[in-house]
């Protein structure tokens, strides 16, 4: 598509970096290219609603947080095979979804996002509460899928990461079918003009609410797969500081672009991974201690990027590519324009 | 056809719309007229759903519609443009036209099939832009059009649903002259089976197009009657043309 020249380039470029990645990590890399995966997953689903249907949540997190103790709960206390808790995590994610979306898909704008903030808070409430989940202690013990079937070891860093690339990828492909459907397609006009669709006869709220729904189910998704890739959790996961944090995955890579969003999740993790360890300042010839203030750099970093990207960085580097084509083009012709003179 | 009956709506204590019915035949062209404050605008949101009457019946084809919202009241058939743009600017004329054509051909909600394999959507699109004179800006962000194309076009968003009944809201406010004109040959050439009903400041463009009008005051039908007797009736003169004699 002419508007979008960034995709395919973007598309193989990931695939193989996260190949390469893979291929070359040692056992802290399998790890971190798992969260990396795993976030992608979340930070998609969140684009989804925040980037193409223009709800802007701040209660992701609380699916997040279902999905990850249902797992535990089915895995811990019923013994049940991880596989099929994940499944039951991602149904009883929907169904979580479905009923809040209920309530939350009749406002918009700003309450739309105060009231996904205090639902995601009263998800937090509760599982730091409730005695049976370990209250803030959290819960552990979580396993893994068996995968024996096929002579793997989901607990080997190896297979695990590579497991997460293939759902991050699975997650990205159904997705981007959504999107480039009819219905995606109503998504976006529903972010540009609610009204307007409303009067050419689209029930808009049922619109808003299955898009909730299947947010708030890969947002479960990946809460499953993070309670298995860490096999430990707590409440801070339903907290509303994770809900931020993903939001600002995806307007940093960008919204409205799913690809956008997995590359601002690989990118904030990367950068808080690197910027937090010693080793990173030392090799740019900087005291250590600057490890420290990973934070305040990350922070510099985001106003630099709401600055100078406001439509994040897979946003900006569309422009700039249309802008270079733009510039290409007329001299293109005014050169053919010679030649027939 | 289409008809509301002793519709009434009041804000507070304040009277905007007091026991107005209006009776639209099908394929009927008919106007909407009012001074300032007449209570036009409310009107046409208790028609198309965007406020609910306090009392009082709307029906679409012998459906009631009085409690219905606006999606559902566009899904029955009742089409309409607004008195500002209210368009899709981001998105191309094409994808504005795609949209309204999904939602008629009832396929908005397919989510797992690729839009372009919409074959259907697509040419209703086109033909859209072909009758609105727009084939050549089919792949024009519509922020980039002129203003009275952008009216067209909102006509045209309208027209793609196929409704059996066409609410404008002063199709030629803000147009120049010959946009006007143009606006008029695009609503003089709509099909003769489609319900027209027209808010219009501009009396020459309502004179000129509707068969029957509606003259509204202080939130009451005035006069009902054909453009000659609105136009030889002394009362809507006093209250209507009074300032200019």
């Amino acid at each position: 598509m002419i508007r979008d020249p960034l995709h395919t380039p973007l598309a193989l470029a990931l695939t193989l970096l996260a190949l390469a990645v893979w291929w070359n990590a040692d056992f802290f890399g399998h790890e971190l290219l798992a969260e990396v995966a795993i976030f992608a997953i979340f930070a998609m689903s969140l684009d989804l609603m925040v980037g193409y249907a223009g709800m802007v949540s701040l209660g992701h997190a609380a699916f997040l947080a279902v999905g990850a103790y249902a797992t535990a709960a089915m895995t811990v206390f019923l013994g049940w095979p991880a596989s099929l808790a994940m499944l039951v995590a991602v149904v009883l994610s929907a169904g979580a979804a479905a009923l809040v979306g209920l309530f939350a898909v009749r406002l918009s704008g700003v309450f739309f996002i105060m009231i996904t903030l205090a639902i995601g808070q009263m998800f937090y409430a509760y599982f730091f509460k409730s005695r049976p989940f370990g209250g803030d202690n959290g819960m552990s013990g979580i396993t893994r899928p068996d995968l024996g079937i096929l002579g793997l070891d989901a607990n080997d860093p190896v297979v695990f990461s590579a497991m997460m690339l293939l759902a991050a990828l699975g997650v990205y492909l159904l997705l981007r079918v959504i999107v480039r459907s009819p219905f995606g397609h109503t998504l976006i006009a529903i972010h540009q003009n609610e009204n307007r669709l409303r009067a050419l006869g689209c029930p808009v709220q049922r619109y808003k609410l299955a898009v909730y729904v299947i947010a708030g189910t890969l947002g479960g998704l990946a809460g499953s797969l993070t309670a298995q890739h860490t096999g430990f959790i707590s409440p801070d996961l339903a907290f509303w500081t994770v809900s931020g944090e993903v939001l600002i995955m995806v307007i940093v890579g960008g919204m409205g672009s799913l690809l956008g969003a997995a590359s601002g999740a690989a990118l904030v993790i990367l950068m808080r991974h690197e910027l937090s360890d010693e080793n990173t300042w030392q090799l740019l010839g900087l005291p250590g201690v600057m490890s420290h203030y990973w934070q305040f750099v990350m922070g510099i970093f985001f106003v630099l990027v709401v600055l100078f990207a406001a439509d994040g960085l897979y946003g900006r580097l569309t422009g700039l590519l249309m802008a270079a084509r733009a510039r290409l083009t007329p001299n293109r012709q005014r050169e053919d324009g010679n030649v027939s003179r | 056809m289409f008809r509301a009956d002793n519709l009434h709506k009041a804000f507070g204590s304040l009277q905007v719309t007091r026991d107005v019915s209006l009776n639209l035949p099908r394929g009927c062209r008919h106007g909407l007229i009012g001074p300032n404050g007449a209570g036009k605008t409310t009107l046409f949101n208790l028609l198309t759903g965007e406020l609910k009457a306090d009392s009082g019946q709307v029906r679409i084809e012998d459906t009631d519609v009085s409690g219905a919202s606006p999606d559902t009241r566009a899904r029955l058939g009742l089409g309409r443009s607004f008195q500002k743009n209210n368009l899709f600017a981001a998105l191309t004329v094409r994808e504005n036209l795609v949209l309204a054509a999904l939602l008629q051909q009832r396929v908005a909600h397919n989510a797992w099939r690729n839009l372009r394999r919409f074959k259907r959507v697509q040419e209703a699109a086109e033909q859209g832009a072909t009758l609105l004179g727009l084939q050549d800006d089919l792949n024009t962000v519509v922020r980039h059009l002129s203003y009275g194309t952008q009216r067209q076009l909102e006509i045209g968003l309208a027209l793609a649903l196929r409704p059996k009944v066409l609410m404008l809201d002063e199709p030629t406010s803000g147009m120049s002259p010959e946009e006007t004109h143009a606006m008029q040959a695009l609503i003089a050439g709509l099909p003769a089976e489609l319900t027209v009903l027209i808010i219009e400041h501009d009396m020459d463009v309502v004179f000129e197009l509707a068969e029957r009008i509606t003259v509204l005051d202080y939130g009451r039908v005035l006069l009902e009657g054909t453009p000659e007797e609105i136009r030889g009736s002394e009362e809507v003169r006093r209250k209507y043309f009074g300032s200019e004699g």
